[in-house]
């Protein structure tokens, strides 16, 4: 008896499998290299269908392009390689490791103020977007973009941060300024906020303007709530994402609102290209 | 609160010891109820897969589960102090709870046995539930470059 049940072999492959499911796709993948025995469970449906999010056959039915799978764990892969959900102008993945879930809403998802007025913003595609199109900021004296984003699509007790991802064109003016407000409301509370500089780190150029406009500077910046100023980091694909900040998903069902504002500085600003708001987990 | 009619069951294991349950206590193993269900009729319920020493502990178990007056933070609390055993009496009682058809006490058991393996790199899993690695080299190396990201 004894021997019997330190050996995982005696293990009927359905406990096999209900223990993998209670780890992470990342262990049951590590678990493959166990042995030849243990792969038939690590692989089994009964493992990936727990790592699936229990809404996944509404996300399915929502992609741009039928999704063609064998297996609960192919579907997985699919899902964590992103795909296009209602009409392209989402996108869905599945963060690989734990399965957690993660958002693109698209700029035309997004509330942007002026966005209808050819003068203010032009939409257009461009090359390594993931939507078809990008909105451009032309000329305008206030910058309002909002997404909005309901608690109960994401994964349960999560701590979630949404990023504002954009590019600054080299014709860009007036963005960096004055810092911009981001915030994270729900319902009717604050969650977080924060300010933040719409400006590429180490840009030349714009290091010797802001010498020549330090005082000025200064002064805009007092107009601003205080806040940690923050930067926005550039990432593999040639996009900068700014955090707006973060917001943990509790129990109930709300509607969560990213923005970033910047209506205090009254003056012109263009150049700005925003391909939308990622709202990913953090931790 | 047992009303005087309320049937008692003798469970005996697999070394012939034998254990007095209350039926309503044992029913919780869906093998046992399906045994009472079907009119079982014999003096006592021969258990040939779960030898004494689980037995005692699923009686533990399911006593505590069956006891309405218990908190969810109780038995919360009852879990954690239960999966504190040796590794090879973990596996014992995941292979009983399956025999016997236990829900509750799977969940428990196959929990604290993932959260365990969460820990082990695939070495330790080989020593702790004593699998050979069957894979040729070229073999180990595919599936590892196959999940590659797995193991960063």
């Amino acid at each position: 008896m004894e021997m019997a049940c330190s050996n995982i072999k005696t293990l009927p492959e359905d406990c096999v499998s209900t223990i993998l499911s209670l780890t992470t796709p990342q262990d049951a993948c590590r678990m493959l290299l166990v042995s030849r025995a243990v792969r038939p469970a690590a692989e089994s449906d009964t493992v990936w269908d727990r790592f699936l999010p229990c809404d996944c056959w509404d996300i399915v039915a929502r992609s741009d392009t039928p999704l063609k799978f064998s297996s609960k764990k192919e579907l997985f892969f699919i899902l964590s390689d992103s795909i296009l959900i209602d009409g392209g102008n989402k996108a869905f993945a599945l963060e690989k490791s734990s399965g957690l879930k993660s958002y693109i809403l698209s700029a035309r998802e997004l509330s942007i103020l002026y966005s209808n007025e050819q003068n203010s913003w032009s939409w257009k595609s461009i090359p390594n977007s993931r939507f078809a199109e990008v909105a451009e900021l032309k000329t305008a004296g206030r910058l309002e973009i909002r997404g909005t984003i309901r608690t109960r699509i994401l994964s349960p007790h999560t701590t979630y941060g949404a990023y504002l991802l954009i590019k600054i064109s080299d014709r860009a003016f007036g963005l960096d300024s004055i810092p911009c407000e981001t915030s994270i409301i729900a319902s009717d509370r604050v969650l977080d906020t924060s300010t933040t500089y719409l400006r590429e780190l180490d840009n030349k150029k714009q290091q010797l303007e802001n010498l020549f406009y330090w005082n000025r500077m200064q002064m805009l910046k007092g107009r601003v709530n205080k806040g940690d100023e923050k930067l926005p980091s550039k990432k593999k694909d040639g996009w900068l994402e700014i955090e707006l900040g973060e917001f943990l998903v509790s129990e109930r069902d709300e509607v969560v609102t990213m923005s970033l504002v910047e209506i205090k500085g009254h003056q012109l600003k263009g150049g700005l290209i925003i391909q939308g708001i990622e709202v990913r987990p953090k931790y | 609160m047992s009303s005087p009619e309320e049937k008692t069951l003798i469970l005996k294991s697999s070394d012939n010891e034998e254990f007095l349950v209350k039926e309503s206590v044992a029913v919780q193993c869906i093998t046992i109820k399906n045994l009472v269900e079907d009119g079982c009729d014999l003096d006592a319920i021969p258990l040939l897969n779960v030898d004494s020493k689980n037995l005692a502990w699923i009686i533990e178990f399911m006593e505590k589960y069956a006891d309405s007056t218990s908190t969810d933070a109780e038995k919360k609390d009852f879990d954690t102090e239960f999966v504190k055993k040796p590794f090879n009496d973990v596996l014992g009682l995941i292979l009983a709870a399956n025999y016997l058809n236990f829900p509750a006490l799977m969940d428990v058991m196959c929990d604290a046995c993932a959260n365990e393996m969460k820990l082990w790199s695939v070495e330790q899993v080989r020593e702790k539930f004593h699998i050979q690695n069957d894979y040729t080299e070229e073999e180990e190396k595919a599936v590892r470059a196959e999940n590659f990201w797995a193991f960063e």
